[in-house]
Order: C-alpha cells, then sequence, then structure tokens
C-alpha cells in the first residue's frame, strides 16, 4: 500500500464520515430473517405442490422431530452467520461449535432410525435416486440464503467465506424443511442421501463464492485506497 | 463512536487519532522488533473501522468491536508481509526503517494541519486537498481546473512548501508528514 499521511488519512476519513444508520443487533436482524424465509419457504413450497397428507403428518412424531431439529439448524446457522457479520460479536470457534452440535443433533435423529432397521448400510445403499429433491432443497432454500448473504454483505464480516457458508447452510436448511412438506418419502434413508446431504453440499460449494460477492467494495475502504 | 454515527466530524476526528495511537501500540506491542508497516497497519485498521462504523452497536463494549477488526487486519497485513518478505532479494545493507514517532512525539495536532491548509490560496489548496484528502489524480485535477499537468504539479510542490514552513518542519517533501 501506498504509504498516505496519517494526519491526512484520519481528515479524509473524518470528512467522509457520514452519518450511518447503526445496524441492529444479530438476534434482531434474525428474527426478520426468519419471517421472510419462512414466508418465502413456504409460498415457493406451496408453488411446487404441498404433499396430499400433510395435515396427517403434523401429527407425527418423526415428521415434527425432523422439522424441529432443522430449524435449530436454520437458527443456530442464521444466527452465526450475523454474528460473524459484527466485528467482536462472536468467535468464529463458538459458532463453529454451536453450528456443528446444531446438525450432529439434526443427523442423529435418522441416524437412529436408520440403526433401528437393523441394516443400515443395506438401507443407504438401497435409496433409490431421486435428483429432484435435492433440487428442491436448493429451490427452496435458494431465496432464504441469498436473502441472508445479502443481509451480510450489508454488515462487515471479518471473515466473509465463513459467514457465507453458514448463511448457505441455514437457506439450505430451511429448504430441506420446505422439501419436507413436499416430498413424500419420509424413509430416513433417503432423508439422509437426498434431503439433508446435499444441504452439506451446498454449503461447502458456497465456501467457493467469490470475495466481491460476499463484502461490500467502499470508494475508501479496506480495499480502496 | 455515537457521535461518530450521527456524522459528528469532530468527535468522529477526535476518536481516530485516539483510536491510531491505541493501534500503533498495539502493532508495536505484538511486532517486538521495529517494522516499516507501523503505519500502514494503522491506516488500514482506521479505514476498516470507517467502513465498519455502522456495525458498532451502542450497547456493546467498545474494545471487542474496536480490537477485533484490529486484530483482523494486523493479521492481514502480517500475512502479507510475510509473503512480500519471501519474495524479495536478499541484500547485504537493509535500508534503515521508516522511524515511526517515539512515545515523546508530540500526538498529531489534525486541527492545526486543517487551519494551515486553511490559510493556503485557494488554488493551492485546492490542489492539496485534491491530491492528499480527496486521493485525485493530477490528470484529473488538471483536466477539472483547466491547467497542465506541469502545472499542477509545480503548484502542489508550492502548497507542500508553505504548508511546511506552516507547520514547523512537520510536512517533508512531496506533503508527507514525519512519521511516514
Amino acid at each position: 500500500m501506498e504509504t498516505d499521511n496519517l494526519a491526512l488519512t484520519i481528515a479524509r476519513l473524518a470528512r467522509s464520515g457520514t452519518p450511518v444508520t447503526p445496524l441492529a443487533p444479530p438476534l434482531i436482524r434474525l428474527a426478520r430473517w426468519l419471517l421472510a424465509a419462512i414466508a418465502s419457504s413456504l409460498a415457493v413450497a406451496g408453488l411446487i405442490g404441498v404433499r396430499t397428507d400433510v395435515v396427517a403428518q403434523l401429527a407425527d412424531p418423526w415428521f415434527l422431530a425432523r422439522a424441529g431439529l432443522a430449524l435449530v439448524v436454520v437458527t443456530m446457522t442464521g444466527l452465526a452467520a450475523l454474528r460473524l457479520g459484527v466485528p467482536g460479536a462472536g468467535r468464529s470457534l463458538e459458532a463453529r461449535l454451536a453450528v456443528a452440535a446444531g446438525l450432529a443433533a439434526w443427523g442423529l435423529v435418522p441416524l437412529a432410525m436408520l440403526m433401528a432397521t437393523g441394516a443400515p448400510i443395506r438401507a443407504l445403499l438401497d435409496v433409490e435416486p431421486h435428483v429432484v429433491c435435492a433440487l428442491r432443497t436448493l429451490t427452496i432454500g435458494l431465496a432464504p440464503a441469498a436473502l441472508l448473504v445479502m443481509m451480510l454483505r450489508r454488515a462487515s464480516p471479518l471473515q466473509p467465506r465463513q459467514a457465507a457458508g453458514f448463511a448457505v447452510l441455514a437457506g439450505a436448511a430451511l429448504g430441506v424443511v420446505g422439501t419436507q412438506f413436499v416430498c413424500p418419502d419420509d424413509s430416513a434413508a433417503h432423508h439422509l442421501v437426498w434431503h439433508a446431504a446435499p444441504v452439506l453440499i451446498f454449503a461447502a460449494l458456497s465456501l467457493t463464492l467469490p470475495r466481491p460477492l460476499l463484502v461490500r467494495q467502499f470508494a475508501q475502504g479496506t480495499q480502496g485506497k | 463512536m455515537r457521535r461518530a454515527q450521527q456524522g459528528e466530524e469532530r468527535a468522529y476526528a477526535e476518536l481516530l487519532v485516539l483510536l491510531a495511537a491505541r493501534a500503533r501500540s498495539y502493532v508495536r506491542l505484538r511486532t517486538r522488533a521495529p517494522v516499516a508497516w507501523v503505519d500502514d497497519a494503522v491506516q488500514e485498521a482506521l479505514m476498516a473501522i470507517h467502513d465498519a462504523r455502522h456495525t458498532y452497536d451502542a450497547h456493546r463494549p467498545f474494545g471487542p468491536w474496536f480490537y477485533a477488526i484490529l486484530h483482523h487486519r494486523f493479521v492481514d497485513i502480517v500475512r502479507r508481509e510475510t509473503r512480500v518478505r519471501q519474495r524479495e532479494v536478499a541484500v547485504d545493507v537493509w535500508p534503515e526503517p521508516a522511524p515511526g514517532p517515539t512515545p515523546e512525539e508530540p500526538p498529531i495536532d489534525l486541527d492545526l494541519v486543517m487551519r494551515a491548509l486553511a490559510t493556503l490560496p485557494p488554488r493551492q489548496r485546492e490542489i492539496v486537498e485534491g491530491l492528499k484528502l480527496r486521493d485525485e489524480s493530477v490528470r484529473d485535477l488538471a483536466a477539472r481546473l483547466g491547467m497542465s499537468i506541469g502545472a499542477v504539479k509545480v503548484t502542489a510542490h508550492r502548497g507542500y512548501r508553505a504548508l511546511r514552513r506552516l507547520l514547523g518542519g512537520q510536512v517533508r517533501e512531496g506533503g508527507e508528514l514525519h512519521g511516514d
């Protein structure tokens, strides 16, 4: 970087220090995001076509446990992403541990059900290809993930890729909840392979997103001088 | 910081001067040996703070917010400098590192700099401010003011000389302050 004059830099920054609207706390932004994201997921799931037995499913503990745990993951990863957008608000390690714990809890229920079949490997191998479920997850989760990434861009994430990874994970997990209301196959193996696994793939792919997509470029900001 | 968020230039300038001193101490403490890029690191940290000032929540402590940004910029710069050092060709005699201000050195008097700028003739002031405060290029300034590039450079040089005289030698050739 070209060495600039510190006093003049301070004067320049002070002069361009126009009033700014402070960002709302992460919990409030999470609540706003959840409202918009759930509404969007319901709308897209409705457009795709809700399964015919949805009312009966709402009384099924397995159905409710899957949806509930997915929503826990959505909330935890969404909050982790938003907190990573505010310097000093959340530690990266804590966020990763919280998300890992949520994912473990989410995966534990279908895994337990799979083990209960007595032949979990066989059940996984016998899962029929159903790419459409992965695409449904992507379609339903796309808008929530994009919205969260946009909210992160408005903030100032110090680790933008990690924050974006969490944002996509949260959006895609919401996509899984939506897909659950569309897909009539409730087997644990199908759920793990075609609903849950794509979420991790989408989140991993989001780590390759180019930085300018994730961080606003400023006229005289960290990249700007 | 709350007043800075509301656009109070004076409060913001005071805060940045204070943060610059903190940032310099932080960098010095962590690098231990004198390094030439202390001021670069301080400036980058200040710019990052400027960009992120809307993320500060007045209901939360300022320290963790500030030091998170500072630490992140510092780590980035250390990595960058390490990369640069690895690609540099070794020489027998290293150039002297740029001396940073010592603790005895008085803090930068921003008011004095701004007052000195205000006393320059309008054309000189416009050119110095354009080059140093607004980051305009000599070519752009020349086009905007209807002057030749050479005339802009000569006027800028005269402006720096006048500033140096007014600030009692705090400004070097080229408009740089001591410590850079």
